[in-house]
């Protein structure tokens, strides 16, 4: 299993929590986290990648409890949030500080001119990304989970945002291939469209006990 | 826009992946580096000649004086006898409070300052965490260091041309002090990495309050001669706040710096083994918060700076502390600041450290003091109520610097601006009655007590209208020639300073007509700068 959720309870303060939640996720499948805002869907996300620890039930990710301070957990595990950028640096090289820091080395130019042209960021790539719409920006986010080889589970935080239907639609068909090959996905979303192309199942979080 | 993403594991790929990270690590620091514009090396070429401009300019005074402190044969200034007594008391609450002050940077800027790209990129890579914030943790423990060890240099001459004579040896004692700064800057530095979640922090604060309470009492003690002498040995040996103030007076200077070292050592040891778990979040508030006051620095609008200080802190606050809302929308000011001074505790304590000394500053014997010292304790009285009552004005604070948080209130501007003063002066008025009472029982009525009570409506209006001050006016920081020399420096101090100055003014000639006079017309300034700032961005 990639992700093993039991009985999940994150407490905010008197009256407020999120949970129970359980949750198994194997590899190649897709994950939906549904609900209303507030529900909880980035507190699920941010335990599972080790950003925050649960009050109450256990939360394994590859076999074991996530660290996200761990290089190689971090490697395995790609996560996609909503994030500043350097002003001094184009969207191109921004892609590259990840392809290099994920270890491609020469390749990572080659592997970033790639996936600019299949993000539609070609365009775009020797321009600042705060010179971009925020779809674009949103596109750009995407396109850095695309860069490392061969992650083991992709946690997306409503990857639907500021994106338009054909750039939803292409975005359930990448998750897919990401699925396919072999890849766990699991994702917060509002987006009913992004939930039929790409969950296999569906967590919804905001009425108590949820079970996937 | 579709590609075979997933199919894209090839070889190569993988190879570079199992390469190890030593390499990435490099090349993403180069690519980061490499790819600053021109433009920022320039900035951080002026920043290293503003910075040996400002050295230059600092070392000469100062090492003249320190000069002067080591050859002078001037004797010393005729002070209470008490004084040498109290001081080793004083010097550990001075350590203590810096401490603290650093501690507290540590848990709103975070440990290390990063910027928040750099998190939002660099973190998340596969690289070890360690190796990666590992330079940015030499820097700032380097620069604590160095600060640390600057203050420690001060402390000696001014020591000794004050309070005690120079030792022989003095030379060094300094080096021995600068040493002992530096090894508490990186003790500093490491315990603020240590302790970044706060969470500790706020568990030990009611200790640090308690141990400053403890201090002042002991040395009151001490002052009337009434506990026996060695008394005062322990507070030095309880940590470093101590062991630097033993090495500071001459005394047992080795074993206080070996314990300074080895603590030094092993907290900055420690530190190291903290950064691949420090939390990304709080590194990227930190970051922005360290942004946003680097940037109110440059706008020179202190006001928005302590603002997002204060912001910062109150985040955390429990609701579970709540007042009814009033039913009078006239009451709403007040009630929210009174909120707001429930929920942070520590200013209310700290208001009511401040008052203390504010009300005995007034009951000091002064007669035979070196005239500055007397001006020094005179004016000491209203700085401390002034702190103490500013302090408690978070609500006017918040409400200045972005004036559209006052939209959904119908005062007019001024009066919005003077309603902010209301739940701070009663708040203060209980601790400032409480501190009357007590001095009152244990020394008989003083009236110069009775009029330092009398002055704290004054310093609400001060306070306010210090708080109101808005951005300062460029053309300040030019300033003009004068015979004397450019006046910017000085303008910039008075704007600063100009609500103390307005206390200082009505406070000091002791006349009741005048203080009354002064104290409505402090209210008036108040509302006519709180109303040009409220009116900026409000109703």
């Amino acid at each position: 299993m990639i992700v093993e959720c039991d009985g999940l309870v994150r407490v905010y303060g008197p009256g407020q929590a999120v949970g129970p939640v359980s949750l198994t996720l194997a590899a190649g499948e897709g994950a939906a986290l549904t609900g209303p805002n507030g529900a909880g869907k980035s507190t699920l996300l941010r335990i599972v990648c080790g950003d925050d620890r649960p009050d109450e039930g256990t939360v394994r990710v590859l076999g074991g409890p996530p660290r996200a301070e761990d290089p190689r957990f971090r490697r395995r595990v790609l996560v996609l949030d909503e994030v500043s950028y350097f002003p001094e640096l184009s969207v191109r090289e921004h892609l590259l500080l990840v392809a290099v820091g994920h270890g491609l080395g020469r390749s990572a130019e080659e592997r970033v001119a790639e996936v600019l042209e299949s993000c539609r960021l070609g365009g775009h790539r020797d321009l600042s990304p705060y010179k971009l719409s925020s779809g674009l920006r949103q596109l750009m986010g995407i396109a850095a989970l695309l860069l490392p080889p061969e992650p083991e589970l992709l946690v997306l935080d409503e990857p639907e945002r500021h994106l338009d239907g054909a750039a939803r639609t292409w975005l359930g068909e990448v998750l897919n291939e990401r699925k396919r090959a072999g890849t766990a996905v699991l994702f917060a979303t509002h987006s009913q469209e992004l939930v039929h192309a790409a969950a296999d199942r569906i967590v919804d979080v905001g009425g108590g006990a949820a079970h996937g | 826009m579709r590609r075979p993403t997933g199919s894209w594991t090839s070889a190569v790929g993988r190879r570079m992946v199992e390469a190890g990270s030593a390499a990435p690590l490099r090349e993403v620091r180069d690519l980061v580096r490499r790819a600053r514009p021109a433009g920022s090396r320039g900035d951080l070429l002026y920043r290293v000649y503003s910075a040996v401009l400002a050295a230059l300019l600092a070392v000469t005074p100062v090492a003249a004086a320190v000069q002067n402190a080591l050859r002078s044969s001037a004797p010393l200034p005729a002070l209470p006898a008490q004084t040498p007594d109290v001081l080793p008391l004083a010097l550990v609450a001075v350590v203590l409070i810096a401490l603290w002050a650093v501690l507290q940077d540590a848990v709103l800027r975070g440990p290390v300052r990063v910027s928040v790209p750099f998190i939002d990129w660099v973190l998340p890579l596969p690289l070890s965490r360690e190796a990666v914030l590992r330079p940015f943790l030499l820097r700032a423990t380097g620069f604590s260091a160095a600060l640390w060890a600057v203050g420690c240099l001060l402390l000696p001459p001014l020591l000794w041309r004050t309070v005690l004579a120079a030792p022989d040896g003095a030379g060094l004692l300094l080096v021995q002090a600068g040493a002992a700064g530096a090894l508490l800057g990186v003790f500093a530095s490491g315990a603020g990495t240590l302790l970044a979640d706060g969470r500790i922090l706020d568990r030990i604060r009611p200790l640090f309050y308690l141990s400053l309470l403890l201090l002042a009492g002991l040395a009151g003690l001490v002052w009337t001669g009434r506990v026996p002498d060695g008394s005062v040995e322990p507070v030095l040996w309880s940590g470093p706040w101590g062991w630097a103030s033993l090495l500071l007076l001459d005394r047992h200077r080795l074993p206080a710096l070996a314990l300074l070292a080895f603590l030094a050592l092993a907290t900055a040891a420690a530190a190291r083994g903290r950064l691949p778990s420090l939390d990304p979040r709080g590194l990227r508030s930190g970051a922005q918060l360290a942004s946003g006051v680097r940037g109110g620095l440059w706008l020179t609008d202190a006001g928005w700076f302590r603002a997002s200080l204060g912001d910062a802190r109150k985040a955390g606050f429990s609701a579970r502390r709540a007042l009814p809302p009033p039913r009078d929308p006239r009451l709403l000011v007040p009630w929210r600041d009174m909120l707001g001074i429930l929920r942070d505790g520590p200013a209310f304590v700290r208001a009511c450290l401040l008052l203390g000394p504010s009300l005995l500053c007034a009951r000091a014997e002064t007669e035979g003091l070196p005239l500055s010292l007397r001006t020094l304790i005179t004016a000491a009285g209203p700085f401390c109520m002034y702190l103490a009552v500013g302090g408690l004005m978070e609500g006017a604070r918040s409400c200045a610097a972005v004036p559209g948080r006052t939209r959904y209130l119908l005062h007019s501007p001024g009066g919005l601006a003077l309603a902010h003063g209301l739940a701070p002066l009663l708040v203060a008025a209980v601790p400032t009655l409480a501190w009357t009472g007590v001095l009152t029982l244990l020394g008989g009525p003083d009236p110069g007590v009775f009029w330092a009570a009398a002055c704290l409506p004054a310093s609400a209006a001060a306070a306010l209208a210090g708080i109101y001050r808005g951005v300062m006016p460029l053309q300040f920081l030019s300033g003009f020639d004068t015979p004397f020399g450019n006046s910017a420096l000085l303008q910039t101090a008075l704007w600063h300073a100009s609500g103390f100055l307005g206390l200082l003014a009505v406070a000091w000639p002791g006349n009741v007509p005048w203080l009354l006079a002064g104290t409505a017309a402090l209210v008036w300034w108040a509302r006519r700068r709180g109303g040009r700032v409220m009116g900026a961005g409000g109703p």
